[in-house]
């Protein structure tokens, strides 16, 4: 009969049938592959490869709506599945290949990931929406709970190169905006975004964040003046003051005080918005996505919340820089308690300007925003202990900071926060990360200085480095060529140094020896200090130099320097090299948390670290060695329960 | 219940409570368009659908009367659930030609529910088989030259990944 074949359906319930969410990719090019007239339906719907394009990356759904770039093309989705199939692929590839590549170095510079430009810089002949595919890719890699924890760890460098790189560009089309248009909440999610690769920070969300804010306000400020003439502001106005900042206030004196009381009331009152003078230095409290989330921020930050909401009411804030100088510091505690006080009068207050008629002679009115709101005047103004200058003494004649100050104040502060970063893990990798964002904000061959020591600690590459100081050279309108020279010539030297120092050839693989008696992998915990570790390296006796030796005072040791030495991770972030006396073995399920983690291990038993490929060929016998001493230490711990 | 009658391409006919008639969209209009008196006497024609077909049709329909309605928008298709229910599994044990007509019978009458799953019961049909397994599953004839079906094979080789 022939009703017995499936040609007999119609072209358009056969689409149906294929976009049947359980059928893959391979699935229905299969199934287009068997006959001319099947070959026709799959390929000529253009619906069924959309259908299937959103169902396998559903996150890549916001990207289309959102991106203008798009609007006035056609598109073959199945081209687009083959582009976004074929980029992921390559990805893979590259990041499967780099543990081999890349196991003996600390970090990576820029430089090394060049290869991946091509799959997703449009300059380089990419698909526009490359570079999303990779993160959407990279993003699921990462979240995934089974991922090889070795991928986990370069997969994680990618994502920073690839965000950072984006970055850039739309920081050049950030700073080539008119000025109007360049708001401060925008200078501000470049901050959160630059620095927080691993998050998904998008500017969308931070702006209906405060979109809400806004909103809420404006509902209190209608139970308390329901006759207030916002109310008869059209959509448009809204929508314009959201992405410009206005010359002016488009309200009179009396409608303005009733806005910004209404705003204080609803960020500071309701919100509970605050103003976190213990944790200035925390990094987190410099990201607006982050101020946002949790409602405690710096001044900085707490100062672009107000004035971008201000902004959607129409009210015109500028931020304001004002300082307090000389101090005497007698001991450490002062020190602190003055940090808090100093940096709450370096703190961004904002300045409303009434202009027009009848406005010449007002003052105008300081907001503090790290102190609840409060208004501050001149006579107002609170003073520090001994210093009894007024820090608005020379009030309405503050140059406002523009969008691109703030931001680089922000990221100055970052470089500070990182410096005194307790938080050790990561420390360097964040420390590079700013002083990046600063070069981004301000090419300045000091910054490269800076960069160039952190390479140099991380036994990183110099040429990135070199290349660009050679590039500042040929700017002969750049004041420091001197100086850009001298650090010129000291990284090139060092360079020379460098590859001396790195020798190319593989390192011999480690034999056991009775006298070691803990193996790669395991947890331990350190005798005196009790936090908990991860053995990553050993040797027989102590290999350190002398001068370490006698800093540590290793012959205080009951063994000396006569006994195995281990390469540790600790739970804190830290690397450590100890003494074997002061291992205790102690398995636990938790694991280390420490960053690196995955450049020698690719996964956690539950109870040890099993190697990656490149460290278990570096160690070959510990694998085994470590699985024995935990059965014995299984066994006994158990005898010992039950006696 | 009232009851009305739909007749079948071959011409037999079939009487049937009204509510269970209704799940097919394209009798509801019908009756609503129309005008038809529930009362009236009238027998609704179904030109496409042969007596066999119509008989399971039917019989699925009073199986599921009392279903709640399927989601309207594109949007909740995904929401659908996966698995086909025992029933509509035996019920569905039958030979690809009455599968077929079945689908294009739930198509033709509007019912979102039979025909989701008929065409679910086909997906699996299709699900992880390579292209020869496809064609044999479904007895469909390769009119490929060996040279044009190497050439489409190689044209759509990315989708072959891990």
């Amino acid at each position: 009969m022939a009703s017995d074949t499936i040609i007999v359906l119609p072209g358009e319930i056969i689409v149906y049938i294929l976009e049947d969410k359980r059928l893959s990719l391979a699935d229905i090019v299969h199934f287009g592959l068997t006959c001319k007239s099947l070959y026709k339906i799959v390929n000529g719907s253009n619906k069924l490869w959309k259908t299937k394009f959103f169902k396998r990356w559903p996150l890549l759904k916001e990207v289309y709506e959102t991106n203008k770039k798009l609007e006035h093309r056609m598109i073959n989705w199945k081209e687009e599945m083959k582009v976004s199939v074929t980029s992921r692929t390559k990805l893979l590839c590259y990041l499967f290949s780099m543990s081999s590549k890349h196991h003996r170095k600390q970090d990576l510079p820029n430089s090394e990931f060049k290869d991946l430009d091509p799959l997703f810089c449009p300059k380089e002949g990419a698909h526009p929406l490359a570079y999303y595919f990779l993160l959407d890719e990279l993003d699921s890699l990462i979240k995934h709970p089974t991922t090889n924890l070795t991928h986990r760890y370069y997969g994680l460098k990618i994502i920073r190169y690839l965000k950072q790189t984006h970055l850039k560009d739309e920081w050049q089309k950030f700073i080539s905006l008119p000025s109007k248009q360049q708001t401060l909440e925008r200078g501000a999610t470049f901050v959160a975004q630059w620095s927080q690769p691993e998050k998904n920070v998008s500017y969308l969300a931070i702006s209906s964040i405060l979109d809400n804010i806004a909103e809420q306000t404006k509902e209190f400020l209608r139970e308390q003046y329901p006759g207030h003439s916002i109310f008869s502001v059209s959509n448009e106005r809204f929508n314009f003051w959201k992405n410009n900042i206005i010359d002016d206030n488009q309200w009179n004196v009396t409608e303005t005080r009733q806005i910004t009381d209404a705003l204080c009331e609803v960020l500071f009152v309701k919100l509970k918005f605050y103003g976190n003078s213990k944790m200035y230095y925390w990094l987190e409290k410099s990201f607006i996505d982050h101020v946002l989330e949790t409602g405690s921020g710096i001044p900085i930050t707490l100062a672009i919340v107000f004035e971008s909401v201000a902004r959607r009411l129409g009210v015109h804030c500028e931020p304001i820089r004002l300082i307090i100088h000389a101090v005497h510091i007698r001991n450490l505690h002062e020190i602190y308690e003055f940090l808090i006080i100093l940096f709450h009068f370096i703190g961004y207050y904002y300045v409303f300007y009434f202009s027009g008629p009848g406005f010449k002679d007002t003052e105008n009115f300081y907001i503090d925003v790290f102190n609840h709101g409060h208004f501050v005047t001149k006579e107002s103004c609170p003073r520090v202990g001994g210093v009894s200058r007024c820090p608005i003494e020379k009030y309405n004649v503050h140059e406002a900071a523009t969008a691109i100050e703030v931001v680089t104040r922000i990221a100055n502060n970052l470089e500070v926060a990182a410096r005194q970063h307790t938080h050790i893990n990561d420390r360097t990798a964040r420390l590079r990360s700013v002083l990046e964002l600063r070069y981004m904000i301000q090419p300045d061959a000091n910054i490269i200085l800076q960069l160039g020591r952190i390479y140099i600690s991380q036994y990183m590459d110099l040429t990135e480095l070199v290349k660009i100081l050679e590039n500042m050279q040929q700017d002969l309108e750049l004041i420091s060529r001197g100086q850009a020279n001298i650090i010129l010539q000291t990284f090139q030297t060092l360079q020379r140094c460098q590859k001396k120092l790195q020798p190319e050839e593989e390192v011999k693989p480690k034999r056991r020896v009775p006298s070691v008696k803990y193996a790669i992998g395991l947890i331990m915990t350190h005798r005196i200090h009790g936090y908990f570790c991860v053995i990553t390296g050993w040797d027989p006796r102590c290999m350190a130099s002398t001068e370490w030796m006698n800093e540590m005072n290793v012959d205080e040791l009951d063994q000396g320097a006569n006994q195995p030495f281990y390469n540790i991770f600790v739970d804190d972030g830290s690397c450590h090299y100890v003494a074997q006396e002061n291992l205790v073995l102690s398995p636990n399920s938790q694991g280390i948390n420490h960053h690196a983690i995955g450049r020698y291990f690719y996964k956690f038993s539950g109870a040890h670290y099993i190697p990656n490929e490149e460290k278990a060929r570096e160690y070959p016998e510990d694998e085994r060695f470590c699985n024995e001493l935990l059965v014995t230490y299984m066994q006994n711990r158990m005898a010992y329960n039950t006696t | 219940m009232p009851n009305i009658k739909l007749q079948s391409s071959d011409g037999e006919v079939f009487e049937v409570d009204v509510d269970i008639a209704k799940c097919s969209v394209t009798i509801k209009t019908m009756l609503e368009d129309l005008g038809m008196d529930e009362d009236e006497e009238e027998v609704v024609p179904l030109p496409n659908v042969n007596s066999a077909i119509l008989r399971k049709v039917i019989q699925w329909a009073t199986y599921h009367k009392d279903d709640p309605p399927p989601p309207e928008d594109d949007e909740n298709k995904d929401k659908r659930t996966d698995d086909i229910s025992s029933w509509d599994a035996d019920f569905l044990k039958v030979d690809q030609g009455t599968l077929y007509e079945l689908i294009l019978a739930a198509n033709y009458l509007d019912i979102k529910g039979l025909l989701e799953v008929t065409c679910k019961t086909v997906a699996n049909m299709i699900k992880g088989k390579t292209p020869e397994e496809v064609r044999k599953t479904f007895n469909i004839k390769n009119d490929f030259s060996p040279s044009e079906e190497e050439q489409v094979r190689k044209e759509n080789e990315w989708c072959e990944e891990k």
